[in-house]
């Protein structure tokens, strides 16, 4: 059941109706049943792992409440040269109860997502050294939204094992911030201090709120229909034959992957986000015009940002905060070099958020490639940087200027659509065989003689793509700036309001990919 | 404040940090500075900063870095 | 005072999304009849023509309608049934039709002619995998009927100006009368026997709602209806059999299981009447159900024989072509 279903909208109309017509106080109640019907009628008994994982982590914040209460009234009664020991023993429970159910949470999902991958490469490993495998393949479901879950379900014990904010001791609450229904398919990724009193108050009707969440599903929907859906037709046509298309074949296609993905993502984020506004509630944002980076570092600042954020707060931060971490940075420094000081700890910390990274979108050796590949570009780029700027003053060339940011701009764009082209190959291998047959075979003939249109997208899907994009970019361009669309079009006189919703309906509609003779693209990320 | 401006060039040579609103916003700092910077500051000023000190609030500007060394010195 | 001002916003709200709604429904209404094709020739864009081809046979001339899915119209032949009886049929079955589109297409069928005996092929009952799915699609039937926009919303890659607003002109014919004719022939891996159970496999309850609103519909026009199952080895068990005889008990209704006909004349050859294995007849096998059935509609329903009859001479000429292409002979097919 995926957010552009029938069912989808029927429930987002139901949940809605039932938490307006409630009082106040009970709403939350609506939102945490119609998620868990939603979650069960999307996963069946499933629905254990998350109400496991609700559990543990309720139990683990209350208890980690606990310890910081004992300490604080046994503070006053302890001398102050044992204070220093007292202190360390509540550190040592502290961490030993978090570490418990971090790993606990971490262990159910590696457990079900990546068991048949690591048995696999167990028995790859005992076959390289001739003894029979011996590590069964399992026959595992993923539960809904579990990667999403889980990571939101780390960063809550977390936060409070670090005391960013005392815990909750309502178990409502908790259930709640990990199901909510709009987020729990594809996230974004939630913070328990920017959403959950949001969720547990009930916030008045809003006459804005919801038009102003409509509008946001429209443009989801229209993302998703209108491009994702449509591009997918020829991608899904090359990706799946690859060994029959080169050269410009290739290309197109990897462009209307980073297209579809783009739009089924965001578009996605979009009808979350929509649906949350209807209800009051606003979640964090995940994308922020991700194709105008210059580096691909920022590139990753915007494109599925709480993911980003999540690696670097519990991962990133972690690693290189560590004390040990900090020793061993500090000798490196004194031993070696202020700039490999600084450098390798960085590089060691990073390599476990791309690993991570990488892993978590899927369990196999070609997602650990893809996100080794974005490391190694963002490893390159520090290590060349003064270089980098040591040539460009003796060559006089101004980095600030638009030509040089323009570079900038394609050379990102060019990095992540590789990136994209290996995120959707169906392996390593094919990937590689994809990006080797995009130049030996290139030329304009297949768009000269029409035949690139015959592989999925006529030459008026082509142009519904082209315009469709070009809309996207105005629209991005036009937020850059710091407006809002939807504030902008609600100024204007009645009329042209409505005309303005009244298109988007239409096109929507009209030229939306859906229906007899379509192919829907299905919602990528739902299945990580 | 003067020693905290020194340290900041060092680990970022060439950068004016003084008087910019949004040292992260503006990327002046990114992710790997803040934790070069970090080590340096515990070492320098003698105190702990823990990973939940390390939000934008606190990295914003030079002088929310001054208040967090101080704040943490005093604890 | 405070209150009232709210009040009087809350109503001018209400009206705006009231008006949106209306002014959104008459749009639909406009695009839809815009993107609708204007022909019933298959080159128009309308779906399943042949289907449709009722429209282009004069007005009320047609007595016998078969609805159904593939099954129907590949295992049902109205010009042997002419031939042999002078029985007038058209199918208007179409590829997964759902009890919700038969519901639309006989109504379409209705406004243009006036048959006596409707035929449904209960292999529809079943159609899709679950009852929230059926009950989705023959919703959707309904909603493409109301608003055949959003059916038709690919049209703007084909549509032409002058068509947008043009008259709708519905006559294409074609001469096998909504049959899929097949010489094709595959055999099915082994021959397809029903085994015997008591067990009985309720007709679905969505099926059941639909079946009644077109069992009403046949009542208020006088028409009989006669439920028959066209042999299909991947969908068809005794279960269901037993279901169906019990809701046509319930209704007064024939009902013709041709898995259980075992005359030799009659009976399905698993290895020479199937097109592809056993999931639809080809033409060979369609004659056979359709002599039976003529026997069958011959003895239990008072229609006409219209052969001679001036009126329906061109029958004649369309049947001539009916012939050529059976007696080409069958078409073996590999896979």
């Amino acid at each position: 059941m995926g957010y552009t279903s029938f069912a989808y909208l029927g429930l987002l109309a139901a949940s809605f109706f039932f938490y307006m017509i409630l009082p106040l106080k009970h709403r939350w109640k609506v939102l945490l049943l119609f998620s868990y019907a939603f979650y069960f009628l999307n996963s069946g008994k499933y629905i254990v792992f998350i109400l496991l994982s609700t559990v543990s982590i309720y139990l683990t914040g209350l208890m980690l409440n606990k310890i910081d209460d004992g300490f604080a009234v046994a503070k006053k009664g302890i001398p102050k040269e044992n204070k220093k020991e007292y202190k360390a023993v509540i550190a040592w429970q502290k961490k030993f109860v978090c570490v418990l159910a971090v790993l606990f949470n971490l262990g159910i999902l590696v457990f079900l997502k990546y068991f048949n991958f690591l048995g696999g490469s167990v028995n790859g490993l005992l076959k390289l050294l001739h003894l029979s495998p011996s590590v069964p393949v399992l026959n595992l479901m993923l539960p809904l939204g579990i990667s999403f879950y889980t990571m939101s379900a780390i960063s809550y014990v977390v936060d409070v094992y670090r005391g960013k904010y005392r815990a909750t001791d309502q178990l409502g609450k908790v259930a709640l911030f990990l199901v909510f229904f709009p987020h729990i398919v594809e996230g974004p990724i939630g913070r328990f201090d920017l959403l959950a009193d949001q969720l547990y108050e009930g916030h008045k009707f809003n006459y804005n709120n919801m038009m102003l969440g409509l509008q946001l599903i429209f443009w989801g929907l229209f993302k998703k229909f209108v491009l994702a859906d449509r591009a997918n037709m020829l991608v899904t046509t090359v990706f799946k034959n690859y060994m029959e298309y080169d050269g410009i074949y290739v290309v197109v296609a990897m462009l209307l992957y980073t297209l579809l993905l783009y739009a089924e993502f965001s578009g996605c984020m979009d009808i979350v986000m929509g649906s949350a506004q209807m209800f009051g509630i606003t979640m964090s944002k995940n994308f922020e015009r991700p194709f105008i980076s210059k580096t691909v570092s920022e590139f990753w600042r915007r494109w599925h940002m709480t993911l980003g954020s999540w690696f670097r707060d519990y991962v990133f931060y972690s690693v290189s905060l560590s004390k040990t971490f900090m020793k061993f940075s500090k000798k490196i420094k004194e031993k070696l070099s202020p700039f490999l000081g600084s450098m390798i700890p960085a590089a060691v910390a990073m390599f476990a958020v791309w690993f991570s990274t990488g892993i978590w979108h899927g369990a196999s050796w070609k997602y650990v490639a893809y996100g080794l590949y974005y490391y190694v570009i963002m490893l390159i780029g520090m290590l060349i940087e003064p270089a980098t700027v040591k040539v460009c003053e003796k060559i006089h060339l101004n980095r600030k200027s638009v030509g040089y940011r323009l570079f900038q701009l394609v050379r990102t764009f060019i990095l992540v659509n590789i990136g994209m082209l290996m995120f959707r190959a169906d392996t390593f291998s094919s990937f590689m065989h994809m990006l080797g047959s995009m130049f030996t075979g290139f030329s304009f003939a297949p768009v000269a003689d029409g035949s690139i249109f015959e592989i999925g997208c006529d030459i008026k899907d082509f142009a519904v793509l082209i315009i469709g994009a070009l809309i996207l970019l105005a629209v991005g361009l036009y937020e850059e700036k710091g407006h809002s669309v939807r504030e902008t079009v609600a100024r204007q006189n009645i009329v042209v309001r409505w005309i303005c919703y009244y298109a988007l309906i239409f096109i929507v509609l009209i030229f939306g990919a859906y229906g007899r003779g379509y192919q829907a693209a299905g919602f990528i990320y739902a299945q990580f | 404040m003067e020693e905290l401006l020194e340290i900041m060039h060092e680990v970022k040579p060439g950068v004016t940090f003084e008087g910019d609103s949004d040292l992260i916003g503006h990327g002046l700092l990114d992710s790997i500075a803040i934790v070069t910077l970090v080590g340096e500051l515990c070492d320098a000023f003698d105190i702990e900063i823990s990973p939940v000190d390390v939000v934008p609030e606190n990295f914003k500007t030079v002088e929310a870095i001054y208040a967090l060394i101080t704040r943490l010195q005093e604890d | 005072m405070e209150e009232k001002k709210n009040r009087k916003i809350t109503i001018i709200r209400l009206i705006k999304v009231i008006v949106f709604l209306a002014g959104f429904v008459g749009l639909s209404v406009i695009v839809s009849y815009m993107l609708t094709p204007k022909s019933s020739h298959p080159e128009s864009g309308i779906s399943y023509p042949s289907a449709r081809g009722f429209y282009g046979e004069p007005e009320n001339t047609i007595d016998i309608v078969v609805l159904g899915n593939s099954c129907a119209y590949s295992g049902f032949s109205p010009m042997e049934l002419w031939n042999k009886f002078g029985f007038v049929s058209y199918v208007a079955s179409e590829g997964n039709q759902n009890l919700g589109e038969s519901i639309c297409i006989f109504d379409e069928v209705l406004k243009h002619q006036k048959p006596k005996l409707l035929i449904i092929d209960v292999d529809c009952f079943w159609q899709t995998k679950n009852e929230i799915s059926r009950i989705e699609y023959s919703l959707k039937a309904y909603l493409y009927r109301w608003f055949p926009m959003f059916k038709y919303h690919d049209r703007w890659k084909t549509t032409t100006m002058e068509e947008l607003f043009a008259d709708k002109q519905y006559n294409y014919r074609t001469t096998t009368k909504g049959q899929f004719l097949s010489r094709d022939t595959k055999a099915a891996e082994k021959a397809f026997v029903m085994e015997k159970t008591d067990e009985v496999e309720e007709v679905p309850k969505s099926s059941v709602v639909f079946m009644n609103i077109l069992l009403k519909k046949c009542e208020e026009n006088g028409i009989e209806v006669l439920l028959i199952d066209i042999p299909a080895n991947h969908s068809w068990n005794y279960a269901k059999h037993n279901g169906v005889e019990e809701f046509a008990k319930e209704n007064g209704l024939h009902f013709i299981d041709f898995s259980l006909v075992t005359d030799e004349k009659y009976a399905i050859n698993w290895e020479k009447d199937t097109r592809d294995g056993g999931r639809h007849l080809n033409s060979y096998g369609a004659r056979k159900v359709t002599r039976y059935l003529g026997e069958f509609i011959k003895e239990n329903y008072p229609i006409e024989d219209k052969r001679g009859d001036e009126a329906y001479s061109q029958w004649d000429e369309d049947y001539k072509e009916y012939k050529a292409f059976m007696k080409k002979g069958r078409k073996n097919v590999k896979k």
